[in-house]
């Protein structure tokens, strides 16, 4: 894909008027933004972008404003991921779109059961899976598709685990939150209605099941099933809504943040052998550079709620903002060779990238997200020996503004004797 | 489970680790009343609770995504 369309080209050219943004993300996604989200953060860290018809605001200070401001001048609830004209319907606000304090009686619910001690427990857990998923791909020859084999498979094992969701269930949850995904590439999020209602459906009938059969289990739907708030218990169709975002935001990002680090890692052959020389003691580092360098979100649409400003931009009630936090991760403000894959830098040094947001939206499955990628990068670049991607291959990027995910990734590595995985 | 800070006049500031996820939100709100290690926040060495800034310390707890900390001034608050 071109990383410059031509009408990006005549926008950069014209410096007589107001700048104006040249990423296109609908029309013109390019598989590496760097560049051109370069162009905006330089010449309009915020401005109007006719293009997203909303507000794109991409420097590190710009995007940080906005979550540091989003209870007091902001609203989630016409959806981060897809620019609505309407609110949701209320049962459906959860998460990044609920406001305080819904909002903040929901994320209670959550805040222990993915608490950085919690989530250390799953440990074991977590590279039992990992080595489960590499004794499988290596049985079964030399080649596989490191998204469907491996990436999906380990955020999808985690998740279940967490939720204690039935293993009958796993796959069709896992295609459902793909669809997701998908679903925010014409920015109106029209195009998988029908099966994500059916989700929906099912998911407020498996509430309605765990509530007759009582509070007999102490896995987390069951938990949300009977969580009280001021002696009310929640909605059907809120907890459905909860139980649906955790699966979709588990499934979806971690995966794409694992596939995204492997191929950033796979094409930087020097990066990768520094990793190979100490995975050990370089898995952590490696972790937050992938999610700074390409994290599975390109950027959220957010909508003001009260005037305000942002870096001096005034904003009005109505106007949509759209925070590009890939290229708030590459701000040379903040990070030195910003463009760079760069395994090891100092984190306890650096200020965080904004990969898991800020503020009272910060990612709430940071630990887990932390976790999964921590074992399964260190255990897949331990097993196979010669790992690479395969040559020549396609690699598609999923379509539309508000992700950054590579939808296949196939890889070859070299025969294993048998007894010798190990 | 928590690591928790007295002052000379009753003010506590307590952080659970139950929850604490080492974001750093309250070092933000509180510049130089935390310090992290360990993916979690302690309330920074040698802070002298009684003297420190209430009001910050108050901003932390609100700012707080994971809900983690309490701060409850003493004597005249």
């Amino acid at each position: 894909m071109p990383e410059m369309t031509p009408e990006a080209t005549r926008g950069a050219a014209d410096q007589a008027g107001p700048a104006v943004p040249v990423f296109k993300p609908y029309t013109a996604k390019a598989d590496f933004p760097w560049e051109e989200l370069a162009r905006d953060r330089s010449r309009c860290p915020v401005a109007h972008s006719e293009h997203l018809d909303a507000v794109q605001i991409s420097s590190y200070a710009g995007v940080k404003e906005v979550m540091n401001k989003v209870a007091e001048a902001f609203t989630g609830t016409y959806s981060t991921l897809w620019p609505l004209t309407e609110p949701l319907p209320v049962d459906q606000q959860v998460f990044p779109s609920a406001d305080p304090p819904r909002h903040t009686r929901q994320r209670k619910l959550f805040v222990k059961a993915l608490s950085a001690s919690r989530i250390a427990h799953m440990r074991p857990f977590s590279e039992r899976l990992a080595e489960r998923l590499l004794d499988g791909i290596l049985a079964r020859g030399t080649g596989f598709d490191l998204v469907t084999a491996y990436s999906r498979r380990i955020s999808e094992g985690h998740i279940a685990e967490l939720l204690g969701l039935p293993e009958e269930l796993r796959e069709r949850f896992m295609y459902l939150s793909t669809l997701t995904e998908l679903s925010t590439a014409d920015g109106k999020g029209m195009g998988y209605r029908a099966e994500l209602d059916e989700w929906q459906a099912q998911l407020a009938g498996m509430v309605r099941e765990r509530r007759a059969a009582g509070e007999d289990s102490d896995d987390l739907i069951t938990r949300l099933c009977f969580a009280e708030d001021e002696g009310d218990r929640l909605s059907e169709l809120e907890v459905a809504s909860l139980i649906r975002a955790m699966i979709r935001a588990g499934n979806t990002t971690s995966a794409a943040a694992l596939t995204n680090t492997v191929a950033a890692l796979e094409r930087h052959p020097e990066q990768k052998a520094k990793y190979l020389a100490d995975i050990e003691g370089l898995t952590p580092s490696l972790v937050e550079e992938g999610l700074r360098y390409d994290g599975p979100a390109l950027g959220l649409w957010r909508r003001c709620a009260r005037e305000t400003t942002v870096q001096g931009y005034p904003l009005t009630p109505g106007d949509r903002v759209f925070t590009v936090t890939a290229a708030a991760n590459h701000d040379p403000e903040v990070y030195d060779r910003p463009d760079e894959f760069l395994i090891d830098r100092d984190w306890k040094e650096l200020p965080p990238h904004l990969t898991f947001g800020w503020g009272i939206h910060h990612c709430i499955g940071v630990n887990l997200a932390r976790l999964e990628l921590e074992t399964s990068l260190a255990a897949l670049y331990r097993r196979l020996p010669g790992l690479r991607l395969e040559p020549g291959a396609e690699i598609p990027q999923v379509p539309g503004p508000v992700f950054r995910n590579w939808l296949s990734l196939p890889m070859v590595f070299d025969p294993v004797s048998t007894g010798a995985g190990r | 489970m928590s690591a928790v800070l007295r002052g000379a006049d009753g003010t506590r500031l307590s952080v659970d680790h139950g929850l604490c996820s080492g974001t750093g939100h309250c070092q933000e709100a509180a510049p130089g009343a935390f310090r992290l290690a360990d993916r979690r926040a302690w309330p920074a060495e040698g802070l002298d609770l009684a003297a420190a800034d209430h009001a910050g310390l108050r901003r932390a707890a609100d700012a707080c995504p994971w809900y983690a900390i309490t701060f409850t001034p003493g004597g005249n608050g």
